[in-house]
């Protein structure tokens, strides 16, 4: 048997394991309320609030610094239920306004400049994920990782959220390319909260944390799985494993987030505050000139 | 008696003689006296205010105006404690934000600056009155009520009062978003120096 022909049967072998797996995974979530669980330990440190150097201060018509830290929450997608991790994902950046006739804000969300569009996470860990057990060596260990793929909006004055996102999946067998949602066709998140609880200080940097802020999306869909598998054998698996595609009304998301907001005036270096404070004698010369 | 009691005695009659002398100067010594003793015009500046929340929120003003006139004699002392009020008019804080969230502030009623010599140095206060000041900034609404934010050393040199994370401004705010003191009533701490701006410059003594 020639090599090429060896490799052609072994990859469907491969694939229909890694389905049967995947679609086992299935099954046992269906009878374990739908829940596959992140009780595993994340490999990656939490992340936390670490000061004001994600906000784009270079930038001086950014006026506020804002982070969200997500401290814990829960994602559902079709029949899929994963608790979201202490510190799994954070939106860091700045803010402009820009003002309106009738005296409301336009609110503009600028990330920092590292291609990562203010949207920092870690891999959610699900022990298990593929079979619904633990196995030895983690052979079935499914990640999931939230990506953003378009620009995040924060709405400081609302404490509003928006993100297009998707849901990188990962393990040896899904390969680096699975995901639920795409930059064509992405999970479009908008978290909103009622009502903001009591700031505090934050003590060591400028500015104050809003503690433990409640947000909610009901609303989102999901989209069907892309590229799981060698070219996509597995994506119809992860279909039938997690529900998707996932209509509006049958997902949601709700986190506990801190928040974070500081005056950028407040952390802007000297340097650049300095100029930012000879801008308007600067354009009242060009005016006297002109 | 034995000469030791008798000195024990003598000490303590001195002793309490001394207190009521110091009891008695103190007294004297509340006084406050704005000079010149003609009535003038004075403006009040700053470029560069702020109140900080006990949530830790910054309300910032990049300036800071008002105006008055002091007191001509015999209005320019008290010979009791209280010090003396300067009523400021046209009081004016613009280029603000509230933790970068652009702000705007509507003043009302009359303010007035207290000024005294009551523990023998220049002090100064800013009085506020009930409904004093009315912020806007964004869906937050905070509303300044009665509030005496000081005293805070006066300077009879520089013409200035200068607060360091001190006085008391009280307020109620409606919450109404993120960046926004949480429902209800609040407290600020004050940090900036407002400078007193007259020919001649006024100065207040004992």
């Amino acid at each position: 048997m020639s090599k090429n022909a060896l490799r052609t049967r072994v990859a469907p072998t491969m694939a229909i394991a890694a389905a049967l797996a995947l679609i086992g995974g299935g099954v046992a979530t269906a009878e374990e309320n739908s829940s596959l669980g992140s009780s595993g330990t994340p490999t990656a440190t939490p992340l936390t609030f670490d000061g004001w150097s994600s906000c784009p201060v270079e930038d001086l018509d950014v006026a506020t610094c804002a982070t969200v830290v997500v401290r814990g929450g829960s994602m559902k997608i079709g029949g899929l239920t994963v608790p979201v991790p202490d510190g799994g994902l954070k939106i860091a950046g700045g803010v402009k306004y820009a003002t309106q006739p009738d005296g409301s804000f336009v609110e503009t969300f600028v990330p920092k400049p590292d291609g990562r569009n203010g949207v920092y996470s870690n891999p959610i860990s699900v022990p298990g994920g593929a079979i619904g057990i633990d196995t030895p060596l983690n052979l079935t260990q499914i990640t999931a990782t939230v990506e953003a793929v378009g620009l995040p909006n924060i709405k400081v004055l609302d404490q509003e959220l928006t993100m297009p996102v998707r849901l990188k999946l990962s393990n040896s067998l899904l390969g680096n390319n699975c995901y639920l949602g795409s930059t064509a066709n992405p999970i479009n998140l908008h978290l909103t909260t009622t009502g903001n609880p009591p700031s505090e200080p934050i003590g060591e940097y400028p500015g104050a944390v809003f503690p433990a802020v409640q947000h909610t999306d009901n609303l989102f869909a999901a989209p069907a799985a892309s590229g799981c598998g060698v070219f996509g054998a597995l994506n119809w698996a992860v279909n039938l494993r997690a529900g998707t595609p996932s209509a509006s009304g049958k997902n949601s998301l709700t986190t506990s987030s801190d928040v974070y907001t500081v005056a950028a005036r407040k952390v802007r270096p000297p340097a650049a505050a300095a100029a930012q404070a000879a801008e308007p004698a600067a354009v009242a010369q060009m005016g006297a000139a002109g | 008696m034995s000469s030791r009691t008798m000195l024990g005695k003598t000490s303590a009659l001195v002793g309490a003689a001394a207190a009521l002398t110091i009891a008695a100067s103190g007294i004297a010594a509340a006084s406050t006296t704005i000079s010149p003793a003609t009535a003038t015009p004075v403006t009040a500046t700053s470029s560069g205010l702020s109140f900080v929340t006990t949530g830790g929120l910054e309300l910032y003003c990049t300036s800071v105006s008002g105006s008055g006139t002091t007191p001509a004699a015999p209005g320019n002392v008290n010979p009791g404690t209280g010090g003396i009020n300067i009523n400021i008019a046209s009081v004016g804080l613009s280029g603000c934000d509230l933790e970068g969230v652009p702000a705007t502030i509507t003043t009302s009623g009359s303010w007035a600056l207290n000024v005294n010599a009551d523990s023998g140095s220049p002090m100064g206060s800013i009085k506020i009155p009930n409904g004093g000041a009315h912020v806007v900034a964004g869906s937050c609404v905070i509303d300044v009520t009665a509030s005496t934010a000081g005293p805070v050393p006066y300077n009879n040199t520089t013409h200035t009062v200068t607060a360091n994370n001190t006085g008391t401004v009280n307020f109620t705010s409606n919450g109404g978003s993120a960046s926004c003191p949480a429902a209800g009533a609040g407290t600020a701490k004050m940090t900036g120096a407002l400078k007193f701006n007259s020919t001649p410059g006024i100065t207040v003594t004992p």
